[in-house]
């Protein structure tokens, strides 16, 4: 999963933006995402297309205090530490 | 100062009819008596195109109602469309742009499975984070179970905003579920996004309202009964959810209360009647301690004390809320104007709020995307 890190400040958020929200800073890296932190998990039974009919909604933070959704099969519980990974249709996670 | 004149409503609910005669429905009876005073049409509507497979929705609507040559404009804020098509009318009013505005709320949206429909509001969420399958009804779930652990708030708290607003539903004819539902049948009702279950969310509704706006120096030659917008406010959130700190309030509307607030010279504990956005039950106890009716974390003993019942202290959601009348995207935000017009005039029937004098609505769009809130008196 890639987020961004603004250079002129070191911000890092998931949404992509053209200006920082810290430093108004406008060049940007991309950063690979590989875990994170379950702040909560929510079970979606009504889901939009294309995704499945049922699944987890993980919120997640990374080390830098960057939050951000995935989907999971299972449930998980808030603290566990989560892979976060890139599928056909988004970011998905499992417990580590 | 503007002024509300009029309100229209149409039935809320699946409507077999299409997009333009539902807001035709609803805006023909006030362009049959203020015809030829009408010089601004503004049309409240997110999704024409997803939906209706209809642009320039505004001027088709113009020609149908005969109004070829009067000016209009669609206002599209997704779910808060409505309260930014009257401030978009009262700033019209304001700046002497315009004398005599109808607004027109409508949406069509019945017709596509549910998934499809999930699918078409969510696309108002940034992509990164709708690639996640998140959807609005999955963003309250997670504002319900944070609200509830950090206020301790019981489960049936939240319940029991579906059980007033279906309540306050079974009395206005205008609204899509005309049925009450008990505490036992929302607790067992199917889950939608965990903790919530179906009778706390929103129906998928079609339906229009229209009103009649104009300036307070016109409104007596316009309509003997009206109803004055003294202070109005709007403000925004980021469209990034993950990007807010905290999942129990919703800046966007705290912003806007305090500006209408303050531009009215009126403060929270003197509103007799208002209107909330309660796409789910979360949604109002958390925008009532929002606009400042209630302390923050104490919303909720509100609905347990039965304060915002049409009997209490501030009644809320009389018209059964988004969540009994229904919710055709457009039209929400012009019904809440609609509701209050009612009531403030004494014309709200089997629902009337006693000695309502003040009112207030809170049309939301997105998830606290922006908000305007609107203050309203001088009967």
């Amino acid at each position: 999963m890639i987020i961004n890190r603004c250079r002129s400040c070191g911000h890092e958020f998931l949404v992509k933006r053209v200006r920082c929200p810290s430093c108004h800073g406008e060049d940007f890296d991309q950063i690979h995402i590989h875990e994170g932190t379950v702040l909560d998990c929510v079970d979606l039974i009504a889901t939009p297309e294309p995704f499945p009919d049922s699944y987890s909604i993980v919120l997640a933070r990374t080390d830098n205090d960057v939050r951000l959704f995935c989907r999971s099969e299972k449930r998980v519980r808030a603290g566990t530490v989560v892979s976060i990974s890139d599928s056909e249709l988004g970011p998905v996670c499992s417990k580590k | 100062m503007s002024v509300v004149a009029d309100v229209c409503f149409t039935k809320f609910g699946k409507r077999s009819e299409g997009l333009i005669d539902i807001a035709s429905e609803s805006s023909l009876p006030l362009v049959k008596k203020y015809g030829d005073a009408i010089d601004f049409v503004v049309v409240s509507n997110s999704y024409s195109g997803e939906y209706n497979d209809v642009s320039g929705l505004n001027n088709l609507l113009t020609t149908r109602l005969s109004l070829d040559d009067v000016p209009s404009v669609r206002v599209d804020n997704t779910s808060g469309s409505g309260g930014s098509a009257v401030l978009t009318a009262h700033s019209l009013i304001q700046s002497g742009i315009a004398k005599n505005v109808l607004v027109i709320g409508a949406e069509k949206m019945t017709g596509y499975p549910t998934r499809k429909s999930t699918k078409i509001i969510a696309s108002l969420l940034s992509p990164e984070e709708r690639s996640a399958g998140i959807s609005l009804p999955s963003l309250a779930a997670f504002m319900a179970r944070s609200y509830m652990e950090k206020y301790d708030a019981p489960r049936e708290s939240l319940a029991g905003v579906a059980v007033k607003n279906h309540h306050n539903g079974s009395l206005n004819p205008y609204a899509h579920f005309q049925s009450e539902v008990s505490l036992e049948e929302v607790m067992q009702s199917k889950v939608i996004a965990d903790p919530l279950r179906i009778y706390e969310y929103c129906p998928v509704s079609d339906g229009s309202v229209s009103l009649m706006m104009t300036s307070d120096e016109d409104a007596d030659s316009i309509s003997s009964r009206h109803v004055e917008i003294l202070g109005i406010g709007t403000s925004a959130g980021t469209s990034s959810i993950s990007y807010r700190e905290d999942l129990t309030s919703i800046g966007s509307v705290a912003r806007s209360s305090a500006i209408a607030f303050r531009n009215s010279g009126v403060t929270p504990n003197y509103i007799d009647v208002a209107e909330l956005h309660d796409m789910a039950s979360i949604l109002e106890i958390v925008e009532s301690e929002d606009v400042g009716f209630f302390k923050k974390g104490h919303g909720w003993e509100a609905i347990m004390g039965a304060e915002t019942e049409i009997t209490g202290s501030l009644p809320i959601n009389t018209s059964g809320g988004l969540n009994s009348k229904g919710h055709p995207i457009g039209a929400s935000g012009v019904a809440q104007t609609g509701e209050i017009y009612l009531q403030l005039t004494g014309t709200a029937e089997r629902r009337q709020v006693k000695n309502a004098h003040l009112g207030f609505s809170l049309s939301m769009a997105g998830f606290g995307n922006g908000a305007t809130a609107i203050v309203y008196g001088g009967v």
